[in-house]
């Protein structure tokens, strides 16, 4: 087996492994299935580019890729678009259409930073000196920022979030 | 909706996204990726001569040969010596001498490399006149705004206005010409391993792997350019096409057009966007919107 055949059979199978998770996180990111596609993609392609043994952790790299090409597709958004909260085709269950268009909607109200840093710390389970990380901040920033985005979120979800707030955010 | 548990509702939420086709997915990625990575190798086999330095505080030295182009340092700069190299890859330099990604503050605009050029852009009068010119009389209701110096990006605390941007009419469609520079903070980002990178040369810029969505480029005589046909929105019919030239002395010039008499306002007036590709390219690539500095 070549060099290359054998790199491109370990991407696939990690890839595979993997599109669900980060089809998961770009939706929670973009709100949009098309565009989450996209940056799926497009995070595919570029951990591909950089495959083989230097990467150490691949799904940490790829999570890492994810975020930080999305957070660099909002500079080059052109002011005329508008995210919105598409629909996915399919459905299964009214409650969670309807749980999901309400996420995607108060998700779609925060600031694209703190949107990141809410989905990577509450959906991906990610360390805030890990976000921090990834989308460029301090950790305190990180902190302020997950603070704001929660009490905002409180508001639009009508959830308590009690032990959110209070979750490795200083009070 | 009651429950407490964020990380359980995104969960939730998303549990039943409908599942993209990984195969298709996989394939292009090992597609597109192959072709970055003979890409990159074949930059660093072109670039042996090539020399990149950094000076503390954001100025960029960039030297060939025996001829080095020294360029103006920011505040608290100490010049660091440019050695001709012939083995490292000059993209590795960049990264290297970038120690960490800048964003700025809200007040503050991060560093970036400064590409020398012995042109700036023609007044305003001037520019107006060139258009009229280049269009034969077909532009319409022309109106010239100083808008950001930095031609494609921005930045929140970036207050400057070097940049031009003729907005005109042809055949009731609406297009656009703008200008500005490429270089600054705006060539600089972070790569897919979230290492900091700056672009220094046209094709870089154009492709923009700074800026995370790559750009598939051709090379002109005037430069580097990228052309684009986005979903123009709107009414049915609607049409929009862009094509960016950047220039190697970090000049970047845009060209937008419509088929309707504005962004997603009303039906198509004409058949096809206000100036085709080949005009839109020509229009970039003139040297009359620049005078010698």
């Amino acid at each position: 087996m070549t060099r290359r055949h054998q790199r491109d059979q370990e991407f696939t199978a990690f890839a595979t492994a993997r599109i669900p998770a980060l089809t998961r996180t770009a939706w929670m990111l973009t709100g949009d299935s098309q565009k989450a596609e996209d940056l799926v993609q497009e995070t595919l392609i570029k951990v591909y580019a950089k495959w083989g043994p230097r990467i150490d952790n691949p799904a940490a790299y790829a999570q890492t890729t994810l975020t930080r090409t999305w957070i660099s597709q909002l500079r080059r958004r052109s002011s005329h678009e508008t995210p919105v909260a598409d629909l996915p085709e399919r459905t299964r269950r009214d409650t969670d259409h309807s749980l999901r268009v309400t996420l995607a909607a108060a998700l779609d109200r925060l600031d694209p930073l703190d949107r990141a840093i809410v989905v990577l710390r509450h959906l991906d389970d990610v360390s805030t000196e890990d976000t921090a990380q990834q989308v460029g901040l301090s950790s305190g920033a990180v902190r302020n920022r997950l603070k704001r985005a929660l009490a905002r979120l409180r508001v639009d979800l009508d959830l308590p979030f009690h032990e959110m707030l209070n979750d490795g955010v200083p009070s | 909706m009651t429950h407490p548990d964020l990380q359980d509702l995104m969960r939730r939420a998303s549990d039943d996204l409908a599942a993209p086709e990984t195969e298709r997915l996989v394939a292009h990625a090992v597609r597109a990726g192959s072709r970055r990575r003979s890409r990159r190798r074949a930059l660093e086999v072109l670039s042996v001569t090539a020399v990149v330095g950094l000076v503390a505080g954001g100025a960029l030295l960039l030297t060939g040969g025996d001829n080095p182009q020294t360029l103006a340092p920011t505040t608290s700069a100490t010049r660091s010596a440019a050695t001709p190299v012939t083995s490292p890859d000059p993209q590795d330099l960049v990264d290297k001498a970038l120690a960490t990604y800048d964003p700025g503050s809200a007040t503050r605009v991060p560093d970036g490399p400064s590409i020398d050029t012995t042109r700036r852009l023609a007044s305003d009068t001037a520019l107006e006149q060139t258009l009229t010119r280049l269009l034969d009389g077909r532009a319409k209701n022309l109106t010239l705004t100083h808008v950001l110096g930095s031609g494609m990006g921005g930045h929140q605390a970036d207050t400057s206005t070097d940049g031009r941007s003729l907005s005109f009419a042809v055949n009731g469609a609406a297009a656009q010409v703008m200008m500005g520079r490429w270089d600054g903070y705006d060539a600089v980002g972070v790569d897919d391993s979230g290492a900091p990178i700056a672009v220094v040369e046209a094709q870089s810029a154009c492709e923009a792997p700074q800026k995370g969505t790559p750009q598939e480029c051709a090379e002109s005589p005037a430069g580097w350019y990228t052309v684009g046909h986005p979903n123009a929105g709107g009414e049915p019919g609607g049409q929009e096409l862009w094509v960016d030239l950047y220039t190697a002395d970090g000049w970047v010039v845009r060209v937008h057009s419509l088929n309707t008499v504005g962004e997603k306002v009303g039906a198509p007036v004409t058949e096809g966007t206000a100036l085709d590709e080949a005009e839109s390219l020509a229009l970039a690539s003139s040297p009359d919107w620049f005078v010698a500095s």
